[in-house]
């Protein structure tokens, strides 16, 4: 039985000599030890936002990941990694900081992160850049330092409109990739249709970040001036009878959004961390409850949306 | 915001699921499920039953707390909370204690 900590993971070999850059608008994601294959196949999985991300060099974030070799794959079972339905790697919070173990991974994300190296192990060379390796890695990463930053990651469709940012937040099921299908169909971009990062502004504000995970709806926004747009509002995302909108208060829009939270809403040590944030957040942006249902048009729900007009 | 809300108390049977953590959040509350990251909202009330359940107390104590509190009587205070116990429960935020 493989057993894991972060002493054993940062004792493992690497996979080689070489490294991958991303360097994404809200973190530069250092990527060490990777064979040469490895290194090719992250290049190319990430090509989509290469252009926007090369005009932001001073993400906010900047991490150091080194890719290992595991000799026997993790032994977890399936019932083990699945929440709400859906695959979803199992979080230890250890003093040292945070191990992960996936399917077909292992991982330690110290504490905190940006300080000092992570970790990230696979049995398989050909495993470490698919989505259920490093997507879920960076997932979690992304998570637990954006918190640290006054930030989060929340689940949510993500649409740009006028140059700002509507989230749309919801769990699975309850509608976010038809909405953003329907949105790209119609000429409005999207930044990701299943999760979405938000980081504060020195003013006082929240931007939305151009992310490179997304659900089933695989089309994500690689345009933009530097990856982030402003917040324009947040949508707390229900199914009804019928489309309507209406103002949310702040604890049950805090709620929603505390549930929709993921890898840091199950953790007692974040729970304060998270419910500042969030407070923070639903007293600067405006926030509503929309009520959506299969058959709405595009059109009809972005007439809604507080600041923007029947032709945006 | 309450400093510890880990402590639970026995109050015929149920108590606080030890998963469950809760917070103020404004004039209301929130409580959050560690395990399913599931999160309900309570409001002035519930907040002040579930802070009263996190301590120790009798029932009696309860429904002394909330009708003197909030001015009902205590039968209404007793129907109040078991109601809203019952909601709880629903949700997995509360646990049988034999």
């Amino acid at each position: 039985m493989l057993r894991l900590n972060a002493s054993s993971l940062n004792q493992l070999p690497t996979w080689g000599n070489h490294a991958v850059t991303l360097p994404f608008s809200f973190a530069t994601i250092q990527i060490e030890g990777l064979s040469e294959s490895q290194a090719r196949e992250i290049h190319a999985n990430h090509a989509l936002q290469e252009g926007a991300r090369s005009r932001t060099p001073d993400a906010p974030l900047r991490f150091v990941c080194h890719a290992r070799r595991l000799s026997e794959r993790p032994a977890i079972s399936a019932a083990r990694l699945t929440a709400d339905g859906l695959y979803s790697p199992l979080v230890d919070d250890l003093p040292s900081g945070l191990v992960l173990r996936g399917v077909n991974f292992a991982a330690h994300i110290p504490r905190p992160a940006t300080k000092a190296g992570c970790e990230l192990a696979v049995f398989s060379e050909r495993e470490l850049p698919l989505r259920n390796v490093l997507e879920n890695f960076m997932r979690v990463l992304m998570a637990d330092a954006a918190l640290e930053q006054g930030g989060l990651l929340l689940h949510s469709a993500g649409l740009v409109i006028k140059g700002k940012a509507y989230l749309f937040s919801a769990r699975s099921g309850v509608g976010k990739t038809t909405l953003s299908r329907k949105a790209f169909e119609s000429g409005i971009e999207v930044l990701s249709d299943d999760i979405n990062l938000l980081l504060p502004t020195p003013g006082g504000g929240f931007e939305a970040y151009c992310v490179p995970f997304s659900g089933e709806f695989r089309q994500t926004l690689a345009g933009g001036p530097d990856g982030r747009y402003p917040l324009g509002s947040m949508l707390l995302l229900g199914r009804s009878g019928g489309l309507s909108m209406e103002p949310a208060d702040a604890s049950s829009a805090v709620a929603h959004l505390a549930a929709n939270a993921p890898f840091v809403n199950t953790r007692e040590d974040r729970l304060d961390m998270l419910l500042q944030t969030l407070s923070r957040l639903v007293a600067c942006v405006r926030v509503a409850r929309l009520s959506v249902t299969r058959k709405d048009p595009i059109d009809a729900i972005i007439r809604l949306l507080p600041g923007v007009n029947a032709n945006a | 915001m309450p400093d510890d809300s880990t402590n639970h108390c026995i109050r015929q049977g149920i108590r606080l699921n030890p998963r469950a953590r809760y917070r103020a959040v404004g004039e209301d509350g929130v409580l959050i499920h560690l395990d399913q990251g599931r999160v309900v909202v309570v409001n002035t009330v519930g907040l002040r039953i579930v802070e009263v359940l996190a301590e120790s107390t009798a029932r009696q104590d309860l429904v002394a707390v909330i009708s003197g509190e909030f001015r009902v009587t205590a039968d209404q205070a007793a129907q109040d909370i078991d109601s809203f116990l019952a909601e709880l429960d629903k949700e997995n935020l509360l646990e049988s204690v034999d």
